[in-house]
């Protein structure tokens, strides 16, 4: 990704959603808890604030709807429902997606932008019902009161405002939107919120201060100050400026108060002539000779004249009396003696109240906004630093936007304080910012900087700004994955190269002779393994990641395919806090997922079944992980109506996976693990959650590659238990050694039942297959040096069996003698070795010998 | 890529984010009193908005989107010298 702000905000934009979705699940079951509410609130409105600065309207749009619907929530005014939850949902998916795909591409899907508009209007509908004030807990809009630029107001909209106001009795909101200087910084977009005001009917606005020159403008510090009219109740523009509400005025305007002539008096017989007859006409209720008589004159005037604007405001208001419209006649008797005067009154009744002019830009002394904006700086800084950029270049952004900060509140004061700390050459430019910087925010009121504030800029900047105070910096560090991957393939290598040591101690005895250099080697091979195994340990301890980040998905999942599927599910959980690597957790997550849909889906009854069957209505599924010596254990159980053998081995048969021989002979357990079989589906109707013969042979082979182990316990009309194993971490694979035809091979730990050598004459052939009887179990053979053609030699005596359990059957492989233990880094067969069947990957010895490790699965 | 630069016009298409706003004027700058184009353009930031009301940037094309429209309507009339070019 090129873009570091949004590297950055990808992976915080997904933990808000995961609180987001966590805290409306929790909320669903304890409907109107206030701190849930506000979790989801809170999580929503940073979500909202930080999309902002990017590229992401739909985003922004969809959390922004979903935002108003929880704080309509908040404020009582909306009862919370399950099926607004799931309106809310679908918003929360759908951002998650975009996400992906914002990772992927650095740009939303194409689709998103109509995707985000029916999300929105889906949610509307609860929005609606809403009083339309005071949406989302954001505060009321003040009331204007100065309506002189009303006159300000294009004559041409003002003239069709008045028209519609007139005709449909639509109340007029004049709004006077004066963005905060570093609204921008907040993820704020003046041009966007005023696409969201209704009815916009009038549209003015004016620089705040005189545009410089373009090479010294700053176009992140908001200079402009938008004049609105819009047709529609002040309550609703309210509502819809909310989350600006301090930066607006609004209040209610009549139509005549938009009735405002204006241009260059020209005076003149004409006029005057004009006048006499309008009264004729108004006397006799004329209105359309009035009207005719008022464009007759207009079109002969220029069009820029105080008269001809005058004509222009009598001609609307005679056509609208013409058509019915109730007008007051003072009104046109008015303009119409205006005409000859030069000046019309104004029509408009007084206003009740004073109308002070403008209210006066309070200083404020370094708002929290502006604080976090400078500790983000600071960030900037040192992340340039580490990253070893020339810090130049950042370091003069940086400077720049600290400039403007200073500047948009006001504290001109500071900023000369800025410029002396800062003057000299660029090359100590960034340390001296970022001293300065380091100041000023230790002296930022503590209460103050702890404010917590929209937006996680904000937010982290109260916590730096805290930290500098204290001297010392502790918190965590988010780190890219693909960096962790590459430390653990460097630990990997440090390995290997440690195990050459006691190699080369040996040539040092051996070939040179040397028992002294010999020993100093072993010793020193002692000391770097320690140390070795330290860091080994350390960044294992780095990848691994708690089991509840795959957890979190699921009481999602659950309700929403209890409520398709109209069953009573309760998931118990437990274990969250059992940690695996990285990669073991997220190579769960699909499987578990399968697992759980099987549970709900095949295992669990439908009520009325369970209750005939003397079981509680609600179903429970209970998933749990704990650790088990070098493995992860996770249990997927419910109290449903369990695996029968019999229906297995028929729907097996019917399915032409095994022959009806085969089933006869079959344990109820080997039975049960058919269900893994691809192509394998007992419910005969595929239903939309599950059965469609794939999922359950995806778990295994998942399982599998990943070298763990999958058992199903199941009895009939009380429930299933799935056990998943797999190692704690896939980094280091503990193989056994086995030598055979002159080869070294290794076998994966997990598949090794025993070692044994039995005597030759002890080895069968039943059914034309080699094995052996063990413990009362039959064992059939796979000679290893014959699969993997390294040739047969002499017959030993004993003959040496490595037993392995794979897919829950036991296979001997026959090999010629056993070898260690060892624990080393397994790296996958990539390209022209891909190919390779038999081997699942390969390792590096100590000794520079590559070691391979064989795919029992596909040897048997 | 919302901002291009063809024959000496500069091209705002689909919506202009507030990043655009810093290319925009470093665009602007380079080619004094270059026209804008926004005939393709959906939406655009308020700091790019401020970029073409200080450059005072002559108008090419207007754009189709009503808000816009209204908010762009102050700059200058980009004044076709000769037939136009492609």
């Amino acid at each position: 990704m090129t873009n570091p702000m949004l590297a950055q905000f990808i992976p915080e934009a997904r933990d808000l959603l995961a609180a987001a979705n966590e805290a409306l699940l929790s909320l669903e079951r304890t409907p109107g808890d206030p701190d849930l509410v506000n979790t989801v609130f809170r999580s929503l409105h940073t979500l909202k604030g930080s999309s902002g600065i990017f590229d992401v309207a739909p985003l922004t749009q969809t959390v922004h709807a979903c935002e108003d619907l929880l704080g309509q929530v908040r404020a009582g005014e909306t009862g919370f429902e399950s099926a607004m939850a799931d309106g809310v949902f679908a918003c929360l998916d759908a951002a998650s997606r975009w996400l992906d795909h914002l990772e992927a591409e650095e740009a939303l899907p194409p689709e998103a932008a109509a995707e985000a508009a029916a999300l929105v209007e889906d949610l509307r509908g609860w929005l609606g019902t809403a009083a339309p004030d005071e949406a989302g807990g954001a505060a009321e809009v003040p009331a204007l009161d100065d309506f002189s630029w009303l006159a300000r107001l294009p004559e041409a909209e003002r003239i069709e405002a008045v028209r519609a106001a007139l005709q449909d009795g639509a109340p007029l909101t004049a709004l006077v939107y004066d963005p905060a200087p570093d609204c921008f910084f907040n993820g704020d977009d003046p041009v966007q919120n005023l696409r969201q005001l209704p009815g916009l009917c009038c549209l003015a606005f004016e620089p705040r201060a005189d545009w410089p020159g373009l090479d010294e403008f700053d176009p992140f510090t908001c200079n402009l100050r938008f004049f609105v009219l819009c047709a529609a109740p002040v309550a609703t523009v309210g509502e819809r400026m909310g989350y600006v509400a301090d930066q607006c005025r609004a209040g209610l305007v009549g139509a005549a108060d938009l009735i405002c002539p204006a241009g260059e008096r020209e005076g003149g017989e004409v006029f005057g002539d004009f006048s006499r007859r309008a009264e004729a006409m108004l006397a006799a209720g004329d209105w359309e000779a009035l009207a005719d008589a008022a464009r007759g004159l207009e079109d002969l005037g220029a069009p820029d004249l105080y008269e001809t604007s005058v004509l222009r405001w009598i001609a609307l208001l005679a056509e609208l009396r013409a058509e019915g419209v109730a007008v007051p006649d003072r009104w046109l008797s008015q303009l119409a003696a205006g005409v000859a005067t030069g000046e019309v009154p104004v029509l408009a009744d007084a206003r009740p109240g004073p109308r002070p002019v403008a209210r006066p830009a309070a200083p404020a002394p370094l708002p929290a906004a502006a604080a976090g904006v400078l500790a983000a700086q600071r960030e900037l800084l040192s992340a340039s630093r580490q990253q070893g950029e020339g810090s130049g270049c950042a370091a003069r952004a940086a400077l720049r936007v600290t400039r403007n900060a200073l500047r948009a509140c006001g504290r001109d004061d500071l900023l000369a304080r800025l410029e002396e700390a800062v003057a000299g050459d660029d090359g100590g430019l960034g340390d001296r910012l970022d001293r300065w910087l380091e100041t000023l925010l230790a002296d930022v009121d503590p209460q103050q900087a702890a404010q917590p504030s929209a937006g996680p800029r904000t937010g982290r900047a109260a916590t730096s700004a805290g930290d500098s105070g204290g001297g010392r910096r502790q918190g965590t560090v988010r780190v890219d994955q693909a960096r962790l991957d590459s430390l653990m393939n460097l630990v990997a290598e440090l390995v290997v190269a440690k195990n050459a040591l006691p190699y080369l101690a040996r040539r040092a005895q051996d070939t040179f002779g040397s028992r002294e250099l010999a020993r100093e080697i072993k010793d020193h091979h002692a000391l770097v393994h320690r140390i070795v195994q330290d860091l080994q340990g350390m960044v294992m301890s780095v990848r691994m990641l708690p089991m509840g980040n795959v957890f979190q998905r699921f009481p999602r999942i659950v309700r929403d395919l209890s409520r398709k599927l109209g069953k009573q599910v309760e998931l118990v959980m437990d274990g969250e806090e059992t940690e695996a690597d990285k990669n073991v957790v997220e190579n769960l997550a699909d499987p578990l997922v399968h697992l759980i849909r099987n549970s709900i889906d095949h295992g669990l009854e439908a009520p009325e079944e369970r209750v005939a069957a003397g079981k509680p209505e609600t179903g429970t599924i209970r998933l749990a992980a704990r650790h088990e010596n070098d493995s992860v254990v996770i249990e997927v159980s419910d109290d449903g109506r369990g695996i029968d053998p019999e229906t297995v081995k028929a729907k097996a048969v019917e399915k032409g996976l095994i022959d009806s021989a085969r089933a006869g002979t079959m344990s109820d357990d080997e039975a049960r693990a058919l269900i893994f079989a691809a192509g394998f589906s007992t419910v005969s109707d595929v239903s939309e959650v599950s059965g469609r013969g794939v999922g359950m042979d995806v778990v295994r082979d998942t399982v599998d590659s990943a070298g763990g182990r999958i058992d199903i316990l199941s009895r009939k009309g009380e429930g299933t238990l799935l056990r998943l194993s797999l190692p704690l971490n896939l980094a280091v694979t503990r193989v056994m050694t086995v030598e055979c035809g002159g080869g070294l091979y290794g076998i994966p730990m997990g598949l090794v039942v025993e070692t044994v050598k039995v005597p030759r004459d002890r080895v069968h052939t039943v059914a034309g297959r080699e094995a052996v009887v063990l413990r009362d179990n039959i064992v059939p053979l796979v000679r290893l040096a014959r699969v993997l053609d390294r040739g047969g030699g002499d017959e030993p005596e004993e003959v040496a069996i490595l037993v392995t359990r794979v897919r829950g059957a036991l296979t001997g492989l026959v090999v010629d003698e056993f070898r260690g233990g060892m624990e080393l880094i397994a790296k996958p067969m990539d390209g022209i070795l891909g190919g390779v069947r038999g081997f699942s990957s390969v390792a590096t010895l100590g000794d520079g010998r590559v070691l391979l490790i064989l795919q029992v699965e596909e040897l048997v | 890529m919302a901002l291009t630069v063809r024959k000496g016009t500069v091209r705002l298409s689909g919506s202009c984010g507030p990043e655009e706003a810093e290319d925009l004027q470093a665009k602007l700058l380079k080619r004094p009193g270059a026209a804008v184009d926004m005939a393709g353009c959906e939406h655009m930031h308020a700091a790019v908005l401020q970029v073409l009301l200080a450059a005072g940037a002559p108008v090419h094309a207007p754009p189709e989107d009503d808000l816009l429209r209204r908010l762009t309507a102050g700059l200058p009339r980009h004044e076709a010298k000769g037939a136009p070019r492609e």
